[in-house]
């Protein structure tokens, strides 16, 4: 055998073909002119699930939880809002930095600041900030819990109006502490 | 060229003015020299029973308000009971948001006093030299010591004023913000995930659920 006889080469050359033989399976053939939208789906789906899936949040005692949504909402009887969110971490940063962009943010825009802490979802640190703010004719308390997790922040958001902010204010907090990643 | 008696006062006066400070020093050494300012605002369910409560509370602290409204009382605690003012308040709702400035009053009112001494000493001179001024002289002098003594009384209201101040501090408490200005809802944060957290919009998006 010499050089020329080696093939680096398919000696066929002949394309797949589109041509599904199989008669048990017809949507074969249909499959593979629908891959593209249909990855594309998968993708998407997949993507919302990874959203979704960046915390398991937790009820406060005494609301009634919303279903259906990407976001996950709670309210009380008296109008106390609770809802957790994922965003993506993006720029890629930490805690810490994200801590004093959102406080910086929050204070320029006019809100006043009443606390600021760290707390825990489980082992996970994270970072709470208390402002005030006026609504309307009331005032209103509006409270952000701020976690970093992999790519993802978990925001956790939760307002009313103060008087009967403060009295849920307990149950929201250990809604908090109880949100899983 | 004056007498030897004006020379000799002339040559004296910043003695005297020293030693008026050093003679004034160790009594006001122990008195208050900061003026305190504080502010609450106070969530309630009844204003009006709040107000009472606080007007009745300064009237133990032997204090007194200076303007009650339907939002507001503001009042003048004696500066060693602001402290127990401030808790009692805070018993009666919920502290949305509290600030406590002072403010040092006590060069100021080194300066005050200092200033109404050497015009209180000027105007005696005046008054000497009015007994030996002749007909001419008698009328400048008299508009001279006349423009002092308002400007020596003005200087004494402002004195009494700040020690007022000194004495009693102004506590105002709101029942609600007085700058009802919302927060900005702009997007103009360089990271889109902070432009997203907004009061009015987390409100809005439970109010679209309902």
């Amino acid at each position: 055998m010499n050089a020329d006889d080696a093939s680096v080469r398919f000696p066929s050359r002949q394309v797949p073909s589109r041509q599904f033989p199989s008669r048990q399976f017809t949507g074969g053939r249909s499959l593979a002119r629908s891959s593209l939208p249909a990855a594309i789906f998968l993708c998407f789906v997949m993507g919302w699930m990874a959203g979704c899936a960046a915390f398991q949040p937790e009820t406060p005692i005494g609301f009634a939880p919303y279903e259906g949504h990407s976001s996950f909402r709670a309210v009380s009887p008296d109008g106390v809002m609770y809802r957790v969110r994922s965003e993506k971490n993006e720029p890629k940063a930490d805690l810490p930095f994200w801590k004093e962009a959102l406080k910086k943010r929050m204070l320029e825009a006019g809100y006043r600041f009443v606390s600021e802490a760290e707390v825990k979802a489980g082992a996970d640190p994270g970072y709470l900030l208390e402002l005030n703010a006026p609504y309307g004719t009331q005032d209103y308390s509006y409270l952000i819990a701020l976690f970093e997790r992999n790519d993802r922040l978990v925001i956790v958001e939760s307002a009313g109006e103060v008087v009967r902010f403060k009295a849920r204010r307990e149950a929201v907090l250990a809604a908090i502490q109880g949100i899983r990643f | 060229m004056g007498s030897p008696r004006r020379v000799m006062f002339r040559r004296l006066r910043p003695w005297a003015v020293l030693l008026w400070m050093f003679a004034l020093q160790p009594v006001e050494a122990n008195a208050p020299r900061a003026a305190i300012r504080a502010s609450m605002v106070l969530k309630v369910s009844a204003r009006e029973d709040a107000a009472k409560a606080l007007v009745q509370q300064l009237e133990v602290l032997e204090g007194y308000f200076s303007i009650r409204t339907q939002d507001t009382v503001v009042a003048r605690v004696p500066i060693d009971q602001v402290k127990p003012f401030l808790a009692f308040a805070e018993t009666l709702g919920v502290v949305a948001e509290r600030s406590y400035d002072t403010q040092d009053l006590g060069f100021e009112l080194d300066q005050l006093r200092s200033r109404l001494a050497s015009r209180e000493e000027m105007l005696g001179r005046y008054f000497t030299v009015l007994e030996t001024a002749g007909t001419d002289g008698v009328l400048s002098v008299e508009g001279e010591i006349s423009r002092l003594v308002g400007e020596i009384e003005g200087m004494k209201g402002t004195l009494q004023l700040s020690e007022h101040r000194l004495a009693f501090a102004e506590v105002s408490v709101s029942f609600q913000f007085r700058d009802r200005a919302a927060p900005t809802r702009d997007g103009r944060s360089s990271f889109p995930w902070l432009n997203t957290m907004n009061l009015s919009d987390l409100v809005e998006d439970f109010q679209r659920e309902r």
